[in-house]
């Protein structure tokens, strides 16, 4: 990247990571009043479509397309899943007790991890 | 006739949007300087996704406890730690190890961040009054 498309990729990046942001506490929030279970499920549908997105930005990503990268890929992609509230959610689910251990770290967590890397290997194998 | 001020729901949008984009551009800066310390953005990530979720669950404890944390929530916690975090940033490089034929290496990064940010933000939740 040349210094011009580094100044560029700043408001890219804020753009897309803006929209991801919104567009995940717009899903979140619509979740959250039927209960921890559909909330866990909402972050759950951002996480596996944003990993599904950033792994087609990484097949389809031709030389000239940083613009691509940065506003899709480290703006959208990145902000529209979440690590943080990913793991704080699961372990404050643990904490309180309000659904099964066995569920929260069995399909929320690990089950989370495993189908990420699994439909991202998809996308980086079939398409 | 002067701006009305924003109703609650504009601002929260306004929040999450404002930290979303900071949040993006702070991964973004941590991960350039990753790739050219340790030659590639996976440690970078992790390092990046665990001090998020401390950070997290600390801020998660203070909000319990004070309502002018929990009124920061949309910026700091929706928005900017939410967005400097990132999931598809860590699953996707973890599929393309699987892919180059190191799955055991994925599983351990996979495995390893998990753990290590589950304990983190049980750590952060439990330090203020938790």
């Amino acid at each position: 990247m040349n210094a011009a498309q580094v100044l560029w990729s700043v408001p890219l990046v804020a753009l897309g990571g803006a929209t991801g942001a919104v567009v995940r506490h717009l899903a979140v929030v619509a979740a959250s009043a039927r209960g921890d279970a559909a909330r866990a499920a909402a972050i759950a549908a951002c996480n596996l479509v944003g990993a599904v997105v950033l792994a087609a930005v990484v097949v389809f990503e031709q030389p000239g397309d940083w613009w691509l990268t940065a506003v899709v890929g480290a703006g959208f992609s990145g902000a529209l899943t979440t690590f943080s509230t990913w793991v704080v959610d699961g372990a404050a689910t643990l904490q309180a007790g309000s659904r099964r251990p066995a569920v929260v770290l069995g399909l929320d967590l690990v089950g989370q991890l495993v189908v990420g890397v699994g439909l991202a290997w998809l996308v980086l194998r079939l398409v | 006739m002067p701006a009305s001020p924003p109703t609650p729901d504009r601002r929260v949008l306004r929040d999450v949007a404002i930290g979303g984009a900071a949040g993006a551009l702070l991964r973004a800066g941590c991960l350039a300087v990753a790739v050219v310390l340790a030659g590639a953005d996976l440690p970078g990530v992790v390092f990046v996704n665990l001090l998020g979720a401390a950070l997290l669950g600390r801020l998660m404890a203070a909000s319990r406890q004070d309502p002018r944390w929990a009124a920061r929530g949309p910026l700091l916690a929706t928005g900017g730690l939410g967005a400097f975090t990132t999931y598809s940033g860590l699953v996707v490089p973890l599929a393309l190890l699987v892919d180059d034929g190191a799955p055991f290496a994925a599983v351990a990064w996979g495995l390893g961040s998990l753990a290590a940010g589950v304990w983190l933000a049980r750590r952060g939740l439990g330090r203020v009054g938790g």
